[in-house]
């Protein structure tokens, strides 16, 4: 969280040495798939929070499906991350074009693979959580692996407002 | 005894959606009459209100011990007030 944070403030701290630019590229991102992103995320996070509640209940099928609902839109967040990279490319901005676009890739780069990465650890879960017999320390597993989800969700909520919305 | 904590983490995913919504459509459709610093500076507010929500009630950190939760209460609010400060800083 502090290494993420000083990823914020350094991107604020370049923008403000040259608004203009930032202003101008960010007109280009396409905040629809941003928000959509973002309600994505969201709602798979409450898929997870509802998992780990109902995993301590000992109801495992209900625990897995709702896993796999979580897994399905971390799923599709990253196929509208496909589409928007492809997009961007499209239009001719790359990583090189500016420090704008230099900032947008590295650091939703850099959060796309945590969310792969917590694709993995859900789908990791969701397997232990077919077997019959779950203990404690696989309900403690589950939590764990959520909270790592539900930070890969917080991360996200700022950037958007970094990169999307803020003027 | 599920149902409770469920009701409540529904309400706070709602709530959240709601703030998002309310962000994007504050940045579309009302941000020309507002100064750019003062938008940015409640879309910045928002968003940190948004992660407070998710860290105290989806990762349960509100029934964490105190060191815990001061940590997340400190970064949240240090961390906006940085941000926001160097939006100001621009010319």
């Amino acid at each position: 969280m502090i290494i993420f944070a000083i990823f914020f403030a350094t991107y604020l701290f370049y923008r403000i040495q040259n608004q203009e630019i930032y202003q101008i590229s960010q007109a280009y991102l396409n905040k629809v798939i941003g928000l959509s992103n973002t309600f994505i995320l969201l709602t798979s996070s409450l898929f997870v929070v509802v998992a780990v509640q109902l995993s301590r209940t000992g109801n495992n099928i209900a625990t897995r499906i709702n896993l796999l609902a979580a897994i399905t839109l971390g799923v599709i967040f990253c196929f509208l991350k496909y589409f928007e990279y492809r997009e961007k490319f499209d239009q001719g901005f790359t990583l090189v074009s500016n420090d704008f676009f230099m900032f947008y890739y590295v650091f939703t780069g850099i959060h796309l693979l945590h969310v792969v990465i917590g694709l993995g650890v859900l789908i990791f879960l969701s397997q232990r959580f077919r077997r019959k017999q779950i203990n404690n320390a696989d309900v403690d597993m589950l939590t764990s692996g959520g909270a790592f989800w539900h930070l890969v969700d917080l991360l996200w909520v700022i950037l958007f407002a970094l990169f999307y919305l803020v003027g | 005894m599920v149902r409770r904590p469920l009701i409540r983490q529904t309400l706070v995913w709602l709530l959240l959606v709601g703030v998002t919504a309310a962000s994007w459509a504050f940045t579309h459709y009302t941000i020309s009459g507002i100064p750019t610093k003062t938008a940015s500076s409640v879309l910045l507010a928002l968003a940190f209100f948004k992660t407070r929500f998710i860290l105290l009630e989806f990762m349960e950190l509100r029934d964490a011990v105190l060191p815990a939760r001061l940590f997340v209460e400190v970064w949240g609010v240090v961390v906006c007030a940085v941000l926001i400060t160097l939006l100001w800083m621009s010319s």
